[in-house]
């Protein structure tokens, strides 16, 4: 609904429904729009917090942190944040920023789920991971050059059953040995990108 | 405008056009002005990328983590970011919060250069920051003392919402506009559309 210069009334004037729609619903329906501030959280690779087994090596290339993941060994990274309250069940987007470390040619399978934590009654100590989405995207045509692969969630259970205020984790995974994964050498990630729909 | 507290209205009223005009046009506009997702990006000190040659030296003032930038040298800082999908094709400001690390006169010269990072076209193998965009803001009265000094991004290297980027911050020390003596400190950044 797009926004209408506010009218400046006049004594007298009569007040027709086409006039009150335009300046008072249509603007407050578009104030409404505008007013909610989707979540949009982004995390660099030195914000990664490791797993104990098969985490993906922090490197730097041309001082730029990045996030090595094997071609052979499945490898993970894991990012942690809150999504904001003023999420409004719209689904979420993953946008994970990644390059080849030499490849020029072939694809990459990412692994990408969503642990969600809520404030009371979750016990931290298990993870109880939401189904894993997949992206496989080919790599840049020069090594260097960034790719953004996308994942999509739609609201519930697909993404844990994460709400609006809750804590989450997001692991991400390169499946190196999936039939798709077909890029020699490791695959570097630069940042992901967490918002909602 | 100010904002008014809306009018609760009564049956049999006769709503004049100063009340319409007051909680309905007034209200409406204030709040056209209030309301919005535009990207705003803040980053400490801690948060810099530094460069392998002239970086700028982290410190710490009285608990605050800074990064110091030379009298003589110009050093630089890198800070680095996602533009959010919010992003409506406006412009860039980038706020500079800095103090002199003993000085209580003489000038700064602030020069900022974004890199946007275009997916399948910029290698970052190699820096491509954009032009300069610049301000050269006088310290405060006092060492320790903040200042905010506002830069306009004028070149913004094409970045475009959604898209991965770097931002650079250095002191022009050897310029002549630059006549502060000792260090200048930098305590955050701020980028944001305007």
């Amino acid at each position: 609904m797009a926004w209408t210069t506010p009218r400046t009334w006049v004594t007298a004037e009569v007040v027709t429904a086409s006039v009150f729609n335009t300046h008072i619903r249509d603007n407050l329906e578009d104030l409404f729009d505008r007013a909610h501030t989707k979540p949009n959280l982004t995390w660099l690779a030195t914000s990664n917090e490791p797993p104990a087994v098969d985490p993906a090596t922090p490197v730097f290339r041309n001082t730029h942190p990045l996030l090595n993941f094997d071609d052979a060994t499945k490898e993970y990274a894991l990012f942690s944040g809150v999504l904001a309250p003023t999420y409004t069940n719209g689904g979420l987007t993953v946008e994970l920023h990644w390059m080849a470390a030499t490849a020029t040619t072939n694809a990459v399978k990412w692994d990408v789920d969503i642990d969600a934590i809520a404030s009371e009654g979750h016990d931290i100590d298990r993870t109880t991971w939401s189904p894993v989405q997949t992206v496989t995207d080919t790599c840049a045509s020069a090594s260097g050059e960034l790719i953004m692969s996308t994942l999509t969630y739609t609201h519930g259970a697909a993404m844990g059953g994460l709400l609006g205020g809750d804590m989450c984790r997001v692991r991400v995974a390169r499946d190196g040995s999936a039939s798709g994964d077909t890029m020699s050498g490791d695959a570097q990630l630069y940042k992901v990108v967490l918002r909602e729909t | 405008m100010a904002f008014t507290t809306p009018r609760t209205w009564s049956a049999t009223e006769t709503v004049t056009a100063a009340i319409m005009n007051t909680h309905v046009r007034d209200n409406l506009t204030n709040l056209d002005g209030r309301t919005g997702t535009k990207p705003f990006l803040v980053w400490l000190a801690t948060a810099n990328q530094p460069p392998a040659a002239s970086a700028a030296t982290m410190a710490f003032r009285n608990g605050h983590p800074v990064l110091e930038f030379d009298a003589a040298t110009a050093e630089i800082a890198i800070f680095s970011g996602v533009l959010p999908v919010s992003y409506s094709a406006g412009g860039f400001l980038t706020t500079v919060y800095w103090m002199a690390a003993s000085a209580t006169s003489g000038d700064v010269k602030w020069n900022v250069y974004i890199e946007a990072h275009t997916p399948d076209a910029d290698d970052l193998d190699s820096d491509s920051f954009g032009s300069l965009n610049t301000t050269t803001a006088t310290t405060a009265s006092a060492a320790g003392e903040l200042m905010q000094t506002n830069v306009s991004i004028t070149s913004g290297d094409g970045l475009l919402a959604g898209e991965s980027f770097r931002l650079q911050v250095s002191r022009e020390a050897n310029h002549a506009a630059d006549t502060m003596t000792g260090d200048a400190q930098l305590l955050k950044v701020v980028f944001r559309e305007t």
